[in-house]
């Protein structure tokens, strides 16, 4: 639960902000961190535990390829640096056990190690066609996460205490949340409410060397709320809303230019909907999520997926995702060595507007305790996949995860 | 999408959702099933919202996840 991220132009941005700058000086092939969870942050979600106390222990484990593909067309965009991109090994355990006869605990455990290339900077020309400056492909680091949850049940409600910390080499982050459920409604209504905060800290490497920032801090605090209810026998829907506000450093400290304004206000409305078919053993789950921000990004993204038992022991569930946004008010395609360090600006592809696709699917198989499940996904992002009018960044990702789980339930 | 209909559809939500009638303890074999949680794989969901987390500006409120610094 506890729990809960943004192109050149010439043109540009400017909007005043307090400085976070980033370095002046770009070479030097090492490393542009961070992970793929570089966990810091908070609980942006709606809460994941029930409300009635499970029966079971619940034992898993997962371990996860995630490859990107290498920048396309490299010898015509990449001026510097490698070409290739992350790729990243995680595994992941996870416990719920039942304590007494009202009590819970959740433990979360992960570890990534990660190695490849990002970028680091962007330049354009005129015409607006962009080149990248990548890091080398040296970066080499590992994170580690840990969670815990404890949830007291009570008739009608529950409470959550989460408390999580994750650690690389150049990143901290500690987090703290808070949830409360309650049913209403002959427990038809049921009411979730989620605060979470997030302290986090950086410590860039070789932070002299290239003028980086040597340390930083930012922290995140969110709200959620949520209203699920049972529509039918064999439907449920849900709808909520969810706030962050970030502050402090929310720059990327590894890119050569980089500099954004130090709060961000995040918002987002979410909606949900589950139907099981019975004569077909097979369940529906389509959701819908709009998120607005101070940046002025706006994001739209819409998924749906199909779980269909096949047998007694089998089932397959293949999902599509489709996400688009607009790209942030101080986005640029080039970096703008020209404009003072207190005027925002950043190349980053992920502050692009653009579109993405992904789609994928899992299968499992169930025997007695033990629970086995394989699954694939496949992201394509690309300025045409938007709505909006493409930033035409030239960094945007693609990316395969693969991951092999298990599951007991004792 | 205006501050104003953002608050106009997520009202319409709850009203549809209020008018619904109640479904019985003994009528719910169907929900209680694990693929009728919004959180059957809570590695899987932690998994693929770090992912989307750090490639894409949005975040957060569908399910369950972390945060994090997501900087490459």
């Amino acid at each position: 639960m506890a729990g809960s991220g943004q192109q050149v132009v010439v043109v540009g941005v400017t909007k005043k902000v307090s400085p976070h700058r980033q370095s002046r000086n770009p070479v030097k092939p090492k490393r542009p961190g961070q992970a793929l969870l570089s966990l810091s942050a908070a609980a942006m979600a709606l809460p994941a535990f029930a409300v009635n106390q499970p029966t079971e222990t619940e034992v898993a484990v997962k371990s996860s390829y995630y490859e990107e593909d290498p920048i396309r067309a490299s010898e015509e965009v990449v001026v510097f640096g490698d070409p290739e991109r992350y790729t990243i090994k995680v595994n992941q355990f996870y416990l719920l056990k039942p304590i007494g006869a009202n009590w819970s605990l959740t433990f979360d455990y992960a570890n990534e190690s990660m190695s490849g290339a990002s970028p680091w900077g962007a330049v354009a020309d005129d015409e607006g066609n962009q080149q990248l400056i990548m890091s080398g492909a040296s970066i080499d680091d590992s994170r580690n996460k840990v969670e815990g949850t404890v949830t007291r049940y009570l008739p009608e409600s529950a409470w959550s205490v989460t408390l999580g910390g994750s650690r690389e080499h150049d990143y901290r982050s500690d987090y703290l949340g808070l949830a409360w459920i309650q049913e209403y409604n002959l427990k038809n209504t049921t009411l979730a409410i989620d605060a979470s905060y997030a302290s986090d800290e950086l410590t860039p490497t070789d932070a002299s060397d290239f003028g980086r920032i040597e340390q930083a801090d930012k922290t995140s605090r969110s709200l959620a709320i949520s209203i699920s209810q049972i529509l039918s026998r064999s439907q449920v829907a849900q709808v909520g809303y969810g706030v962050t506000k970030r502050s402090g450093f929310l720059a990327d400290p590894y890119k050569l230019r980089d500099v954004r304004p130090d709060q961000r206000l995040e918002h987002r409305v979410s909606l949900g909907y589950l139907q099981y078919f019975e004569p077909w053993g097979a369940r529906l789950k389509a959701e819908y999520r709009y998120f607005w921000d101070s940046f002025d990004i706006k994001a739209h993204t819409t998924s749906v997926s199909l779980f269909k038992s096949l047998g007694q022991d089998w089932d397959v569930e293949p999902r599509l995702r489709w996400y688009e946004q607009s790209e942030a008010s101080f986005f640029a395609l080039g970096d703008r060595y020209d404009l003072p360090l207190t005027v925002a600006q950043s190349s980053d592809a992920r502050l692009s507007s653009f579109g993405a696709w992904s789609t994928g699917f899992s299968i499992n198989y169930t025997r007695d305790v033990m629970k086995v499940g394989l699954s694939y996904d496949r992201y394509v992002s690309e300025p045409s996949a938007g709505i909006g009018s493409p930033s035409g960044h030239r960094a945007l990702m693609r990316y395969e995860l693969l991951s092999l789980g298990v599951r007991f339930r004792l | 999408m205006t501050s104003k209909m953002k608050c106009t559809w997520l009202f319409v939500c709850l009203l549809t959702l209020a008018g619904c009638q109640a479904v019985a303890p003994w009528e719910r074999e169907v929900l209680a099933k694990d693929e009728m949680s919004w959180t059957s794989d809570p590695l899987g969901q932690t998994l693929e919202q770090q992912v989307h987390f750090s490639k894409e500006a949005a975040s957060g409120g569908l399910g369950s996840a972390g945060g994090g610094c997501g900087c490459n």
